[in-house]
This record gives structure tokens, C-alpha cells and sequence, in this order.
């Protein structure tokens, strides 16, 4: 909605007719016999006549061998000649002094989202017939334009203050009253910042912007928006940038869902579920002890954590340890999205996906550390650093550990992507030696981790095929070794399996003194190791910064930022030593933030992200209450298995995190400039989108597992505390608007509220049924359908 | 017979006739599939083809092993099928081209004509291949695009065929990885006597589906963003296509190898591989299964499918995982040749296989990495076979490793064989696909001489 008052008045009182071009032109013609142009003489100066001499050259009629200040005499005097008689002409037509005043008759305007609304112009009886009005200067949200002299505004998305300016002038003679400016100003001020400006949005922002912030950067999860980031009539933008920031920020049922674990299940609603009792020592002891503490967020968090580690351990004693790929790791990327801080979750698959692993490359799907250690990596600096994310908090651990140094009962030290096991197998780099080069990782290290194949701003090419042969030689020297080792995670500590791990062997390294980035200012060259050749990108090739903080910004709020902003942004991160923590902070403080570019849809959620939020929203719990059925099936075999059908799910979508089937990953919106996010929306995406939402939405509600029932839903609608017949259709649908953050149309609401009202009847045709609240098994369908309904509605699947 | 399709004629003609096995059902001639139409698959080889994976050399393998050493080259060996000046097919091709020796064209140093200073970048690269012209991540124009926004029928299946990036097109074109699980009432709605579980079932399902194409069906009341916009649209195809293609796999189309494309070769004895096979080979029988649809209807249409196999970024495990890929890609494409001539469609279906870029002339110990030129194949009833462009001897590949940039050189551009083929085979002009100044600028290579009428 945007509301409006606008006042405009101008008054032309005096015609200050001035010899213009046109008249110019036909007297200066006249005389010289061409048409050239002329400047109005009052701001015709002496150095533009001079400047005229050659222009002018071919018209004078003079000859060649007339001396040249006597070409410059001829023309200025042919040139004065003119001046003087349009001036003359001047003072004959000039007009008497009008008094004319024009003014809006509407000057409180009110507007929806993209509505056009004419913008009445009176004017005085004085005013000459001959007057037209044109717009002098754009509008910036919205547009403003003349038509069949009627001027009107059409409204852009959100709702905005605007301006534009417009010009009353007279035809014949020609003359123009000065520009009066036209303010439509918004009193809800929702969304005025500017597009394209990192400078800092105002503190207190009203409730549909909040939930805007909670919309682009927190999974939808409006749980968030809690009382104490309230201010009077709005919200404390600071206050909420920094929760979202914060690491240990879990999910409201993360707490109950814990407790299933520590104490074997929970009483609720009075009902005990069947198996209730603490965890045998075998399992429990490898969870949570039964005075695991879980009050605190903190204390929750770290659970969570301890839980997600075990979970790449093992657990299983007819196996030892859990098999990770596939699924199992969707999962556990689904899980933390699901309950631990939805930016940092957000973040993390973003990085998740930027990096493109598939875990499976690497060989040891036995042991789960590789999985474990590449996820920590990557969610614990997530919004963390960068440049430690790709390099370790000590970068010279990627060159410290070798096959001297390992210890078949210590983990190997803290390192970064870059010579992470996972990453190195993904890409072979393992097997690129000095005298067996694989170009893998050292192209992608440039093309999809550091810069892009062309910089953002100036197109040009971040690196060449020279480069990427130096980088190569550069990022030689890793290996693959198989050791045997105590450190199994497996319940019997004494017994020894064989792992495969990544070490630096010098011996393998290529000491050739390459050069890259030749000719340009951060060209370096000489034997180079991959810690100083990823260290010297960071600290010297501008492309870096750029590609990194232009991503995030084109995934996070829109997809085609500015050449500027780009710039504004990357000099931001750059100042903060790649800071991502600082860079969100930023933008999501910025002025771009809450501009009508952000506030308009242009995304296709990606699944990940659209299961998520509907588990946050209706608070869907990942597993259920009766985990143990039997003494020897852990609450993983009895749900991890069932559950895990999400994780297929997305695999299906073609989003697989950690198990990407290519080096693009996902095609995320934003990803490139413009991009959408599925390349194409095919019909296959789709359906496949919209079965999965049914079978996770409806396997909540119905898996033996599953202390989730629809009707649970009642609960959080506040109409339903004082009675459940207060649950109308209506209601309903209001509250599901809410959740998803969608508006309806009369018509989609009358569609919708007509399913909750109606069944099948034998012919598969809708007849009128009613609708009673506490008929649960109505219920059960109705609401089961009706969340499948939004979550499939466009508006629910795109950002 | 308005308003009633064929297969419904039929179908309800056979219920009449009772006990006649609809797979055994002799098609009357009168369905004989009409003279205009013809289709063209196109095959994307992702990851960057290596020439010598899909055609190793017959001859001179010493300097191919000092090349690549054993881990990245086919060696030379009496098995191989030759192709002729010195090339021969890597075996798992073998049984494809020893059916087709004159009905496939082996096109040399295939590459794309605009990717001027060649990219090898997969990201770069594949797009150049996608839109065919058009590198720009912004622009989205397609060569497929633009024949489905000339009459052409296109369908994607699967795979980077579904980035047809069709943003002129009215509704995006039919892009659908799996015939097979495209139900959408396939929907898990729970029936149970318990009332906390029940969700309605089945019934629930379909009035949900009724919901959701209602919802699609109008002209909401309110601001449509662009990108809404484009979703509501690719809706409306995901409805139109769940129901024209549960008409596609009626039993009625059932082709005379349907079965076979479920059943894995020998050759292919990795199970990681054979799930692959069983997903690619089901496309192909999904389009054999169009093609019959078709000529039961007697329409005539000209049809263009996309379709791709990754996985040949082969930078290790070459020799391993590359020759699945080629075993999974001849053995497929052999069982559809023969379901087409059985069809009796086998000369109206062109089929060529390319690649967004080629791999280095020399191994890396494990694979190859990126290079530029790679070898395309064109295969079908009517193809007039042979080797196509100028064969490298492999005495020469030492020195064009160093002058260029250890790759093969691009000859004949991925954009002028298609032309040739919409052109020759398929009846359309090639500049429907790559408009002034685009066709312009694509090098002519001499007469292909491709198709044999």
C-alpha cells in the first residue's frame, strides 16, 4: 500500500522568451545559406564562436585564399548579424506576463502495489489553452507519465516514498515554467531505502519489513521476531541483524526434541509413549549423558552438535559405523537447517553449494570424519571468515601435516578447505604431482571457490590457461595415504580399522618457477606453495572480493546489483579481511535491503530451503517421540531410515548438499547475475517440488514415529485458545497466510476456502461437505491438504 | 472421429474385440506415421568428451602411450572396430556402429563456433553449448528455444536438457527427467482408522490436485511479480504434461524392446553405473514410446529431444568409469536403433551426440583434463556414414599438444552440423535456430554430404 499527499504549484508569470535554436537556426540559415546549429545567444560566449571556426568553414562563403582573421571577422560578424536579428525578433513576439497557476486537486492519493492513479491538474482561468504538462524527471520506485495530457502515476512494488517532476509549457511561442516537484510520500515509510546503497537503513523498521528481513535472511522462521526487538511501532532492525548473527541462536523445539534423545522419549499430552526409558550406557553414553544439560541455548546448541557428530560416527553394532553418503548426509544438512540458527544454516548451505563437494569421492565411507570435518569446517565459519574457511585458522597446518606426522590415535589438526580431505578428493587433487599435473582443483579453486572466470565489475577474465597451469604446478604435492588407526568411533576402542587421509609430501610438490596473473598488478611468480598462491589471491587480486561478496549479495536479497554496489560491497568485505559476519551485517542493515529491488520477488526458493521452512513454521519435528522399539534398534534404525525419505526427496529436486552430481552444485538463484534459480522452471522441477512437499508434509503427520499431528496446529493460532470452534475456515486460512508470508487474491482464497468445505464425491467431484473443527479426522485431511496447497502455491516457492 | 484421440479408437475398438493382446496388436497401415515427420535427439556428453575415449586410435599406440600412459588411452588391439585412417570405436560403440557402419557420421574436432577464445570452464563452455551462440549467463535465448518458438515440438529429458532457457516461448517446452514417475495423484495422503493419521487418502490426493489446477487455472486478483509470473507458467506445462503423458505410456504405445531397456548389459557391471543405464536407457525408450504415440496418431511433426549423460569430466579413473560411459551410451542407443527400425521410424530419427568441449592431448597420470576440440557422432537410418574433417595423425599430437595449449583444435563447429541437420534431415532452415548475425558467423566446413535422401 502506498498513501500519498502531494502539493504542486507553480506559477509562470512572465514569458522570457529567448532567441531559442529553432529560431536560430532560420535566421542564421537565412544569412549563411545552411542550416547549422546555433546556441541561444544568451549563452553563446566568445570562445564557442571561435570554437565554430572549422565547424562552420564549409558554409562561409569565402574563399581559400582569404586570410584566416579574415574568416574569423566574416564569421563573427555573420554570426552577430543573426544574433542581432533573432534578438530583435525576441523583443517583437516577446508575450505579455501570464498568470497562470496550476495545482493537484488530489493531493492525498492512495495506492496498491503497481496500481495506476491519475494525478488531476487544475489550473487558473488565466492560464493559456496552449499549456501542456510533461514529466520532467522520472519517478524512482514508481513511474509517472503523461497521457492524452493527463498526468499519472503508476505505483512499483512495496510501498515507498517517490518523487518526480513535472513541467507546465506553452506551445507556441515555446516556453517552459521551471521543474515543480510532486512528493508522493508513504506513511507507513515501508521500504524507502535506496536500491544500490550500502549506506545504512534507519534503525526502527515497521513490521512487514521485519518479516521481510526474516523472509530473505532466516528461513522464514518468524518465530524470531520476538517481543524484545520490539520498539513502539516497529522493531529494532540492529537488534534483529544481530540475532540472526547469532551462532547459538536454535529453534524453539529443538529443546523437546533433545530431550527425546537424552531421556528415551517424553510425556506429552498426557501420553507416555511406549518405550520411555534412559538409553542404554552403549548408546547413551555415545549421545547425551542423562544430566546433559539443555536449558540454555548454548546448551542446546552443543547437544545438537554432539548429536550431528555421532551421527557420522557410527552407532550401529552390526555395522560399527554408519555409512554416510547419500541420504544420510542430506539429512543431516536438513536437520541443522532445520533446528539450529536459520542464517547461519542458511549460510552454510550457501558455502555448501559454492564449494560443491560430493563426499562419496573419498574412499574412507567408513569413517566419518571426513564428513564431520568438512561440515565443521564450513558451519563454523559460515558466517565466520572466509579466508579461514578456505585456509585454517593456521594456514601452515595445510603444509604441516605429512605422512611422518600422523598419529593413528589423534585427529589431524584443524584445516581449511584447501587441503581438506574432502575437497582434495573431490577434485584429485591428490593425484596432481609435479611430474603427473592434474588440473582439477587448481582451475576450480580459481574459477569456483576464489574469483570466477570473469571479474563482476569489468568483465575481463580472472585468470588464463597459463594460470591455470602455474596454479597446478602451485597446488602439487598432496597425497592420499591408508594407515591404520585406533581412532574409529566405533563402540569397541580397541579395535583398529584402516583410514585414508590427505598429506602434504614435499616430494611430490612441482618447485618449477611458474608465473601467474602475468602483466597484471598482482602477478606472482617462483616455486609457490598452495597456501602462499591461495594466500596471494586474497591479499592482492581484486576479482576475489568481488566474486565472493557478490554472490552472497545476489543469493541473499536480489540478482542484479549494480556495478557500484558490487564495488561498495567488495571494498567492505576486503576492508574487513573477508569478514561474512561484517558483510551481512551490512547488507542486511543497508538501504538496498529494504528498496523495492529487494522487496520484489525474483528467486525460486531452492528445496532445501523451502523444506526447511515449513518444518520451522509448523514446527515439524525430524523425529519422533517412541524412538526405542526395540532393545536393539537404536532410535536411528527406527527413524533415521523413514526420515531420511526428505533427504531423498531432495535428492530428487536435484539438490543433493554434499552429494553434488557436478561442480555447479545447484543452479541457486543468484548464482550467476540474473539467474533465477532453476535454470528453466520444467514441468519435471515442479512436480517434483510439489510431491515432495506432500509426502514430507503428510508423512509428518501420519509416520508411527511422529508425535506431530496437524492438529496440532490449533495450538499456535490465538483464536483457538478461548475455543475451538472459533477455528472457522477463514481463520485458518488467515493464519496460513501468516505463516507463509503470502497475500491471496478473492478469487484464490474462494478456491481455497471451498476445499476446506467441501469432499469428493463418487464422481471425483467437489460437493459441499461443512467443516467442524473438532472432528480431528476432517481435520487431520483438511489441514494435511491445505498445507500441501500453500506450500505448493507459487507465491510460497519463490523469494 | 472428433474429439476422440486414436488410442482411445483403438483402445475402445479392442475392448470390443475382447482376448487380442494390445502389445501384439497389428498396427493397420493407414496409422503408417506420416512422411513429415522427423525428430532429432541430441545427445549431451557432459564434462567434456575425450576424442580418444569414444574413437582411440588404431595405430601408432607407443606415441599414445607416451602420451597418456595406460590410464588415459584405449589400446590398440584387434577388438577395436576401425572406422577407417587409423581410428576405430571404443568397443562399447562397437555393437552401434557395426549395425550402423554406413548410417553414422564421425564429425572431427567438433567445437563451438563462438566460444572464440575457448573457454574450459564446464560452466562457460556448456553454455556456449545450451544456447549456441550466446554465452552471456544473462541472455537466455536458446537454439532449441527458438525452434519451439517456431512450431518445433521440443522435449528435454533430463539432465542440463532442462536449461532450454525458452523465456520468448508462450509455455516452456515439455522438460521431464522420468516419464515414468510424472503422476502427480501418485500423492501420499494416509488412510487409517486411527483419526490422528487419517489424511483422506487417495480421494484427498485428487481433490488437492483438482485445487492446485484450479489455483493455476485463474488470473489471480492481485500483483504478479515476473518470476511468479514464469512459475505459473511452467505449472500449467507440469499439468499439461502429467496428462499427456500418462497418454504416452499407455500400453497401447508399448514398443516391441520396452522391455529390454530395463535390463542391464553385461558389459556394464558396475551397479553405481547400472542405475545410470537404467535412467538414460529409459529416455530413449520414453521417446520410442512418443514416436509410436505419433504414428498411431498419423501426425506429422518434427520434434527435437535433449538429452544427457554426464560424468566424462574424467580427470582420474579414465579408463574405468569411461568405458561404463560408453558402454551405457552404445549399448542404449543400439536397443533404440533397433526399436526404431522395428517401428519402422528408423530413417526419420537423427540422433547426434556432442560435448560442451574436448580433454588435453596428454594424460594427467589418472585422466585428462580440460581441452577445446572433441569428436561428435551423428547415427540414424538416414545418415550416410563415414569420417568427417581432418583426422589428426598421432605423430602430429606431440607438437599440437605445445602450439595448442595441449588440446585439440576446433574444425567444424557444433553449430554448422546442426544446421546441417535441421536443414537436411529435418526440413528447417537453420537460421529459425541461429538468426542473423549469428548464422552468419558460422564457418562453413564443405558439404557433409550427410544424409543419404
Amino acid at each position: 500500500m502506498i498513501e500519498g499527499a502531494a502539493v504542486f504549484s507553480a506559477t509562470s508569470s512572465k514569458a522570457d522568451y529567448l532567441c531559442l535554436e529553432q529560431e536560430s537556426k532560420v535566421i542564421a540559415g537565412k544569412l549563411m545559406n545552411k542550416g547549422k546549429k546555433f546556441l541561444p545567444y544568451r549563452e553563446m560566449k566568445s570562445k564557442q564562436i571561435l570554437k565554430l571556426k572549422l565547424k562552420l568553414k564549409a558554409e562561409v562563403l569565402i574563399t581559400k585564399k582569404t586570410k584566416f582573421k579574415n574568416k574569423i571577422k566574416f564569421i563573427k560578424s555573420t554570426i552577430n548579424t543573426a544574433l542581432t536579428a533573432c534578438a530583435a525578433e525576441s523583443e517583437r513576439r516577446k508575450l505579455p506576463e501570464i498568470e497562470c497557476k496550476i495545482s493537484l486537486i488530489n493531493s492525498d492519493i492512495s495506492l496498491t502495489e503497481n496500481e495506476v492513479r491519475e494525478i488531476e491538474i487544475a489550473s487558473t482561468a488565466n492560464c493559456s489553452s496552449e499549456l501542456n504538462f510533461s514529466v520532467n524527471s522520472p519517478a524512482q520506485h514508481g513511474s509517472a507519465y503523461m497521457d492524452a495530457g493527463k498526468l499519472f502515476y503508476k505505483a512499483g512494488y512495496g510501498n515507498f516514498a517517490d518523487s518526480f517532476t513535472i513541467m507546465a509549457c506553452h506551445e507556441s511561442p515555446h516556453v517552459c515554467s521551471s521543474p515543480a516537484t510532486i512528493n508522493i510520500t508513504s506513511f507507513g515509510s515501508d521500504f524507502v531505502g535506496r536500491v544500490d546503497k550500502l549506506e545504512k537503513y534507519r534503525n526502527k523498521i515497521s513490521y512487514k519489513e521485519a518479516r521481510h528481513l526474516i523472509n530473505k535472511l532466516a528461513l522464514n522462521d518468524f518465530s524470531i521476531l520476538s517481543d524484545d526487538l520490539k520498539l513502539e511501532d516497529g522493531y529494532n532492525l540492529e537488534a534483529i541483524v544481530n540475532k540472526l548473527l547469532d551462532p547459538y541462536l536454535v529453534s524453539a523445539d529443538l529443546k523437546e526434541q533433545l530431550q527425546i534423545f537424552r531421556d528415551g522419549g517424553i510425556i506429552k499430552d498426557g501420553v507416555t509413549p511406549s518405550i520411555m526409558r534412559p538409553l542404554p550406557d552403549a548408546w547413551g553414553r555415545r549421545f547425551f549423558q542423562a544430566s546433559t544439560p539443555l536449558e540454555s541455548a548454548l546448551d542446546q546448541y552443543k547437544a545438537f552438535e554432539s548429536f550431528q557428530h555421532e551421527f557420522f560416527k557410527g552407532y550401529n553394532p552390526n555395522i560399527d559405523v554408519l555409512h554416510y553418503g547419500g541420504n544420510y548426509t542430506s539429512h543431516a544438512v536438513l536437520a541443522s537447517s532445520k533446528y539450529l540458527s536459520p542464517t547461519w544454516e542458511l549460510l552454510t548451505n550457501i558455502w555448501y553449494g559454492h564449494f560443491g563437494t560430493a563426499l562419496h569421492d573419498f574412499n574412507g565411507d567408513y569413517d566419518g570424519y571426513y564428513v564431520r570435518n568438512y561440515m565443521d569446517i564450513i558451519s563454523k565459519n559460515a558466517l565466520g571468515n572466509f579466508k579461514t574457511m578456505m585456509l585454517g585458522v593456521n594456514p601452515k597446518n595445510c603444509l604441516s601435516q605429512t605422512v611422518e606426522s600422523i598419529s593413528p590415535d589423534t585427529n589431524p589438526p584443524d584445516r581449511g578447505v584447501l587441503c581438506d580431505a574432502a575437497s582434495q578428493a573431490w577434485l584429485s587433487n591428490h593425484e596432481n604431482t609435479y611430474y603427473s599435473k592434474n588440473q582439477n582443483f587448481a582451475r576450480e579453486l580459481m574459477e569456483l571457490y576464489l574469483l570466477g572466470p570473469n571479474d563482476l565489475v569489468t568483465g575481463n577474465p580472472n585468470y588464463s590457461e597459463q594460470d591455470v597451469v602455474a596454479a597446478t604446478g602451485y597446488m602439487s604435492g598432496y597425497k592420499k595415504i591408508t594407515y591404520q588407526s585406533t581412532r574409529n568411533y566405533s563402540l569397541d576402542p580397541q579395535r583398529v580399522i584402516t583410514r585414508e587421509e590427505i598429506v602434504w609430501d614435499p616430494a611430490r610438490h612441482d618447485f618449477t618457477e611458474y608465473t601467474a596473473f602475468k602483466g597484471m598488478p598482482f602477478e606472482i611468480s617462483g616455486s609457490v606453495d598452495p597456501v602462499k598462491f591461495v594466500e596471494h589471491i586474497f591479499d592482492n587480486h581484486p576479482g576475489l572480493p568481488r566474486f565472493i561478496a557478490g554472490k552472497l549479495f545476489r543469493m541473499l536479497i536480489y540478482t542484479n546489483p549494480s556495478d557500484e554496489m558490487l564495488a561498495a560491497l567488495a571494498a567492505r568485505f576486503k576492508q574487513s579481511d573477508f569478514s561474512i559476519a561484517d558483510l551481512i551485517y551490512s547488507i542486511a542493515t543497508s538501504e538496498a535491503m529494504f528498496s523495492e529491488a529487494a522487496y520484489q520477488p525474483t528467486c525460486i526458493k531452492s528445496p532445501l530451503v523451502t523444506i526447511s521452512e515449513t518444518l520451522r513454521n509448523f514446527e515439524i519435528p525430524l523425529y519422533g517421540n517412541n524412538v526405542h522399539q526395540s532393545p536393539t534398534a537404536h532410535i536411528f534404525n527406527s527413524t533415521l531410515s523413514s526420515n531420511s525419505r526428505m533427504a531423498t526427496a531432495l535428492s530428487k529436486l536435484g539438490e543433493r548438499p554434499l552429494m553434488y552430481d557436478t561442480v555447479f552444485s545447484y543452479k541457486y538463484c543468484g548464482r550467476n547475475p540474473n539467474q533465477i534459480g532453476e535454470d528453466w522452471l520444467s514441468a519435471q522441477y515442479l512436480l517434483q517440488r510439489t510431491k515432495t512437499l506432500i509426502d514430507h508434509i503428510t508423512y509428518a503427520g501420519w509416520s508411527n514415529n511422529s508425535y506431530f499431528h496437524f492438529t496440532d496446529i490449533f495450538e499456535k493460532i490465538p483464536e483457538a485458545a478461548e475455543s475451538i470452534y472459533n477455528i472457522t475456515p477463514s481463520v485458518i486460512i488467515k493464519y496460513y497466510n501468516k505463516v507463509y508470508n503470502i497475500e491471496l487474491s478473492e478469487s484464490e482464497y474462494d478456491i481455497i476456502y471451498k476445499y476446506l468445505t467441501s469432499k469428493l464425491d463418487d464422481s471425483d467431484v467437489a460437493a459441499p461437505y461443512g467443516w467442524n473443527p473438532s472432528d480431528k479426522q476432517l481435520m487431520n485431511e483438511k489441514l494435511a491438504g491445505l498445507t500441501t496447497i500453500y506450500a505448493s502455491m507459487s507465491q510460497t516457492n519463490i523469494n | 472421429m472428433k474429439n476422440i484421440s486414436r488410442r482411445k479408437f483403438i483402445a475402445n475398438s479392442l475392448a470390443g474385440l475382447g482376448a487380442i493382446s494390445l502389445t501384439n496388436f497389428n498396427i493397420p497401415s493407414s496409422f503408417a506415421i506420416s512422411e513429415g515427420s522427423k525428430s532429432l535427439i541430441v545427445v549431451q556428453l557432459l564434462g567434456g568428451l575425450d576424442p580418444l575415449l569414444a574413437f582411440p586410435y588404431t595405430k601408432d599406440d607407443n606415441i599414445i602411450n607416451s602420451l597418456r600412459g595406460n590410464a588415459a588411452r584405449i589400446p590398440v588391439s584387434s577388438n577395436l572396430l576401425q572406422i577407417g585412417n587409423g581410428l576405430g570405436v571404443h568397443p562399447g560403440l562397437k555393437d552401434l556402429f557395426s549395425t550402423y557402419s554406413d548410417s553414422t557420421k564421425v564429425m572431427m574436432q567438433t567445437g563451438n563456433a563462438f566460444n572464440l577464445s575457448p573457454n574450459r570452464s564446464h560452466e562457460i563452455a556448456t553454455r556456449y553449448m545450451l544456447t549456441g551462440g550466446y554465452g552471456n549467463f544473462s541472455d537466455r535465448y536458446a537454439w532449441t528455444g527458438r525452434l519451439y518458438d517456431n512450431g518445433i515440438n521440443l522435449q528435454g529429458l533430463g539432465g542440463d536438457s532442462m536449461a532450454f532457457n525458452c523465456l520468448t516461448c508462450a509455455n516452456p517446452p515439455l522438460t521431464v527427467a522420468n516419464y515414468e514417475s510424472f503422476d502427480i495423484s501418485d500423492s501420499s495422503f494416509s488412510t487409517s482408522n486411527n483419526k490422528d493419521f487419517d489424511q483422506g487418502g487417495l480421494k484427498n490426493a485428487k481433490h488437492v490436485g483438482q485445487v492446485l489446477r484450479k489455483l493455476n487455472s485463474i488470473t489471480p486478483d492481485r500483483k504478479i511479480s515476473p518470476v511468479e509470473a514464469e512459475y505459473r507458467k511452467a505449472q500449467k506445462t507440469m499439468f499439461q504434461a502429467a496428462d499427456s503423458i500418462s497418454e504416452i505410456l499407455s500400453p497401447v504405445y508399448r514398443t516391441s524392446k520396452y522391455e529390454e531397456y530395463a535390463v542391464v548389459p553385461a558389459s556394464i557391471t558396475d551397479t553405481h553405473f547400472a542405475g545410470i543405464f537404467k535412467s538414460f536407457a529409459q529416455k530413449f525408450r520414453n521417446i520410442a514410446q512418443k514416436l509410436n504415440q505419433l504414428k498411431f496418431a498419423g501426425k506429422s511433426e518434427k520434434t527435437v529431444f535433449v538429452l544427457s549423460l554426464g560424468g566424462f569430466d574424467l580427470h582420474d579413473n579414465w579408463r574405468t568409469s569411461g568405458d561404463m560411459l560408453m558402454n551405457i551410451l552404445g549399448a542404449s542407443m543400439k536397443l533404440f536403433r533397433d526399436d526404431l527400425r522395428i517401428l519402422g521410424v528408423d530413417e526419420d530419427v537423427m540422433t547426434i551426440c556432442t560435448s560442451e568441449f574436448g580433454r588435453s592431448i596428454t594424460g594427467n597420470g589418472k585422466g585428462t583434463d580440460h581441452g577445446i576440440g572433441y569428436t561428435s557422432f551423428v547415427s540414424g537410418g538416414n545418415v550416410r556414414g563415414g569420417v568427417y574433417g581432418n583426422i589428426i595423425n598421432p605423430a602430429e599430437l606431440e607438437n599440437l599438444a605445445k602450439k595448442n595449449d595441449n588440446a585439440w583444435p576446433r574444425e567444424i563447429s557444433q553449430e554448422r552440423i546442426l544446421i546441417e541437420i535441421l536443414e537436411k534431415h529435418m526440413g528447417i532452415s537453420g537460421s529459425i535456430a541461429f538468426p542473423s548475425p549469428l548464422f552468419e558467423k558460422i564457418p562453413v566446413y564443405g558439404d557433409f554430404s550427410l544424409t543419404r535422401k
